[in-house]
């Protein structure tokens, strides 16, 4: 006879099988959720309150109040230890305070700074804490930050050669320093152990494959053929071809891989839609929508069968 | 307990009288998550091909508001048919994905072109249409897709008819029930399991995106749109949603066993009642706090992670809700802070960490 278990009995099930958290993981969990939820309330707070801009509240007042919230957490922390969990939220809490305090520094004395300026600087006055607190969460933090500075600066310099131009090099730098990262991430997660965290891993490739993927699309539908198109029409299998001979020979991750099938799907429904473009009927639009289905059934048979073979 | 092997837990299981009969290894066919979430977008981009064969050859259906409608209706229909037949082959699957999408997109537009783009009518139509999908066609990525667009689009009546916050503290106590009861209703679980996900993406939607613009939208739109009536959603949405995240809280402490007289449990409780109580100007992060609990609770990563991703994103677009002053979201936010780590050090005191715990890596 085929075994089974009742609907009732799988909690009692997962409970002895060892799956469901014991009173002593309970406790765990909870520390560590109050801790960090404090920690970045308590932080995001009071950015709000900065932000909120209250005239009651001298400009001394305000830059006082941040100095010393940043210190009291630095402080602390020294005193805690970046070991500790609570080490590294209060690491944490002053890392984004400082953002809060560059912000103030700058509404107060009206500096005249461009945004970006004000987040690479606070990227690079928290380096020294992501170096030492030794937390995956603070090095996506700064590279969160170099991300937008990039962003920002290209939204101040648009350049001379025309929007397109312009926001295809700003995809470039950013595919090119989100990849860069992505590499050393997985590099050093070899040698160090707090770095394998698979989440940050994942938000990298992740930006890393949506941006190659747009600058392939660029590339695709860009009738002038600038030298960056060329460069992404090169650099988008070299990705690709990476992407799977890591993720998939050397070190298995599924969520990435289905993250390049997925692009694939992209670039050849778009590829099709090029070859196609002066060809409105709709056999046209079905065919594409049969390739896409087609196309995406396959790549999900295939991550299928590897998850089967090799569930690490 | 240590790890078994399977067929040690087997045995095991078969001692504590949970399973009986022989164990029997039935292959594990379903795709990670996030492989399913890649089909899921992929249907939607061979959907948006299809809308353009509709488009282009069918080009009658598309003038007409009522053929929209009723050919719509029909694919979708269609769509249910071949995901029955299929009994799971990739490819009709995949196929049955994209045309149901793109037949949905047609009622959509049908629907609205009807109703001139915009009327509560329309939003509870589209509710009722997408859940009876939900329910009926035997496929997890379809009936997460649908479900969440029927919730959302119950958020979006609610919002039309002046009472926009219920839709929030709606859907996070069908999120609650559902989760709360995962392992009572397994049998249910392929049809639960993806709407409980799909509930999830929802009441982020709604306690983010949904009431960034709802209040001042709220002034000059709806049938019911009147100040008197959106406070009184306010307050009930905000009643229900801390109710929902105490009870969640509760359920879980009776679920391990703790007695409401233990100490632990009485502080948990009063930590929960706390924090639904100060944060009510922030009624997102109870749901937010809610689904991380209830993810850890039924060892499910991806709904703790989702959680944790819901916490993030709504304090990003609380920021820019303008239902009340970045002074009294301030204030809201640092003393739910206060009180998560006051609760921490009362827990440090009640609850001694032992030896192993503690020094974790957070």
């Amino acid at each position: 006879m085929q075994g089974s278990l009742a609907a009732g009995n799988v909690e009692q099930a997962m409970r002895e099988a060892g799956e469901l958290p014991n009173r002593s993981d309970w406790r765990g969990f909870i520390d560590r959720l109050l801790l960090w939820g404090g920690a970045v309330l308590l932080a995001v707070g009071v950015i709000f309150f900065f932000a909120y801009n209250w005239n009651e509240l001298g400009r001394v007042a305000r830059l006082g109040l941040a100095e010393m919230l940043i210190a009291v957490a630095v402080v602390c922390c020294g005193w805690i230890g970046t070991e500790r969990p609570a080490g590294k939220a209060l690491l944490f809490a002053a890392a984004i305070l400082t953002g809060a305090l560059l912000a103030l520094f700058g509404q107060t004395y009206q500096t005249g700074a461009d945004t970006f300026e004000l987040f690479i600087t606070w990227a690079v006055l928290i380096l020294p804490w992501v170096i030492v607190g030794r937390l995956p969460a603070l090095w996506v933090l700064l590279i969160v930050l170099i991300n937008t500075a990039i962003t920002f600066y290209f939204m101040v310099f648009h350049g001379l050669l025309g929007l397109l131009f312009t926001t295809e090099k700003e995809l470039w730098l950013l595919f090119v320093f989100n990849t860069t990262a992505l590499a050393l991430w997985e590099l050093f997660s070899t040698r160090l152990e707090w770095l394998r965290e698979r989440w940050a891993a994942r938000l990298l490739g992740l930006a890393s494959g949506s941006l190659i993927t747009t600058l392939a699309l660029f590339a695709i539908f860009d009738n002038h053929k600038e030298g960056y198109a060329f460069a992404s029409v090169i650099a988008y299998p070299l990705w690709l071809g990476a992407v799977y001979a890591f993720y998939r020979r050397f070190f298995l991750d599924l969520f990435l891989l289905a993250g390049g099938v997925l692009s694939i799907v992209i670039i050849v429904a778009a590829l099709l839609g090029k070859a196609m473009e002066h060809d409105h009927g709709g056999g046209f639009f079905l065919f594409i929508g049969l390739v896409v289905v087609g196309l995406s059934s396959l790549g999900g048979i295939w991550l299928k069968n590897i998850a089967q073979e090799d569930p690490r | 307990m240590n790890k078994l092997s399977t067929e040690q837990l087997w045995d095991h299981l078969t001692e504590k009288h949970l399973v009986i009969g022989e164990m029997g290894l039935v292959p594990d066919a379903s795709s990670p998550w996030f492989v399913r979430v890649m089909l899921g977008f992929a249907g939607w981009i061979g959907a948006l091909f299809m809308l353009g064969f509709v488009g282009a050859a069918l080009t009658f259906i598309v003038r007409s508001s009522t053929a929209s409608l009723m050919a719509g209706a029909l694919i979708c229909v269609g769509a249910a048919v071949i995901f029955r037949v299929s009994k799971g082959q990739d490819f009709a699957v995949q196929f049955g994905l994209a045309t149901s999408f793109a037949g949905q997109a047609l009622f959509i537009y049908g629907l609205m072109e009807t109703f001139n783009w915009g009327n509560g009518f329309s939003y509870v139509c589209i509710t009722v249409f997408m859940a009876v999908l939900a329910a009926i066609v035997a496929n997890e990525i379809h009936r997460a897709a649908t479900a969440f667009a029927s919730a959302v689009s119950l958020g979006l009546a609610l919002w039309w008819y002046g009472v926009p916050y219920l839709a929030p503290a709606l859907i996070t106590a069908a999120m609650a029930v559902i989760w709360l009861h995962e392992f009572s209703w397994a049998n249910r679980g392929s049809v639960l399991r993806p709407i409980g996900y799909s509930l999830v993406l929802a009441a982020l939607y709604s306690n983010g995106v949904l009431l960034m613009h709802g209040y001042s939208l709220l002034l000059g739109r709806g049938a019911g749109g009147s100040p008197v009536l959106a406070k009184l959603s306010y307050w009930t949405g905000v009643l229900v949603i801390g109710a929902v995240f105490l009870y969640t809280a509760y359920r879980l402490i009776a679920r391990e066993g703790f007695s409401i007289r233990d100490r632990p449990a009485q502080t948990a409780l009063l930590a929960a009642a706390t924090v639904a109580v100060v944060s009510y100007k922030a009624p997102g992060l109870a749901t937010g706090l809610a689904i991380v609990l209830l993810g850890y609770a039924n060892a499910n990563r991806v709904l703790a992670g989702l959680g944790v991703f819901s916490l993030i994103a709504y304090l990003s677009i609380y920021y820019y809700q303008l239902q009340t002053t970045l002074l009294v979201k301030s204030a809201s936010l640092i003393i739910t802070g206060i009180v998560l780590l006051v609760a921490r050090f009362a827990l440090g005191r009640l609850w001694p960490a032992g030896p192993q715990e503690g020094e974790d890596h957070a």
